[in-house]
């Protein structure tokens, strides 16, 4: 009896660990997206700027085949490390996350692209941290000015009118693209897509009313 | 928040793949964090150009964030490898 319940507790023990790690191996890997902006420090070549055209929708046709495998069943999702349950007949969140960064790569000015970049890496797995071990109403009350500090970051050269409104926006955007989950739309999409539209919105009425717009906060470099 | 269940057997493959993407996922943001801060002081600290402040800012944000993350993975991967042994 005593043996079965030193075996149960090990058991125990031994699928949490899995659990934590897993939970940190996705923290991580969201911070590691951070890398992604070394895109902006490419330099303004033709021949760097034909790759910068062509890898990153590449990387993302590769990783789609390989989902599509996936969901079909042609490979197993256990070769997938720290996948969730609700995503094994779902589109993986990665996938979302990587649309999300190439389409602010490829259609967004640098400014926008930036903070939601950085909302996606750094202030998601913030949210998610704070939601684990407070309550969800933290999440706010973190979330928003971290948010808000790095639309702040890439909006500095604007107007300050301009660059408080594109913070508050984009925060508001962020945070909710964040907390509002669909079953067949990731919060890694939104927490980047959502900032972005709104912004591109008020980039353009911006531009009409004569606002000094933000330039790039990434310069590129030199070769 | 529960994750895809795993045999035994696939833990150690899993493991490993783990393992062998570490290296990447902890000193690429790193590198370029640091690339940030060093062009960041090059080409805007001593020529006296603000314009690559930003730079400097978003360095230490990547260096940061990372940091903060890192360390725990860190340390639950470790805690995992001696437990499997």
């Amino acid at each position: 009896m005593v043996n079965v319940k030193k075996k149960l507790l090990y058991a125990k023990k031994r699928i949490n660990s899995v659990e934590f790690d897993a939970h940190w191996y996705r923290r991580v890997f969201h911070t590691f997206g951070a890398s992604f902006l070394f895109y902006y420090m490419l330099p303004d070549v033709d021949w760097v700027n034909l790759l910068k055209t062509w890898i990153p929708p590449l990387i993302l046709v590769f990783v789609v085949i390989l989902e599509f495998l996936r969901l079909k069943g042609k490979i197993s999702s256990d070769h997938f490390f720290g996948l969730r349950m609700y995503e094994k007949h779902r589109v993986g969140s990665y996938v979302f996350f990587g649309v999300a960064i190439l389409l602010l790569f490829m259609f967004f000015p640098q400014p926008i692209a930036v903070p939601c970049i950085l909302c996606a890496c750094i202030a998601d797995p913030v949210f998610g941290e704070i939601r684990q071990h407070y309550n969800s109403r933290y999440v706010y009350l973190v979330g928003f000015p971290l948010c808000m500090f790095f639309f702040i970051i890439a909006w500095y050269t604007a107007d300050v009118v301009l660059m408080f409104s594109a913070a508050v926006i984009g925060a508001t955007g962020a945070v909710v693209g964040e907390t509002k989950k669909l079953w067949w739309l990731d919060d890694d999409f939104m927490i980047q897509m959502l900032p972005a539209v709104l912004l591109l919105i008020l980039w353009y009425i911006a531009m009409y009313m004569g606002f000094t717009l933000p330039g790039d906060v990434i310069i590129p470099g030199v070769m | 928040m529960r994750y895809i269940e795993k045999n035994t057997d696939n833990q150690i493959r899993l493991l490993k793949t783990e393992m062998l993407f570490t290296p990447l996922l902890v000193f690429l943001p790193f590198i370029v964090g640091v690339i940030f801060i060093l062009d960041w002081f090059n080409r805007g600290f001593i020529p006296g150009d603000p314009r690559f402040n930003g730079e400097l800012v978003i360095g230490f944000i990547i260096i940061i964030g990372n940091l903060f993350f890192d360390i725990p993975f860190i340390k639950s991967l470790k805690k995992f490898s001696q437990h499997k042994k």
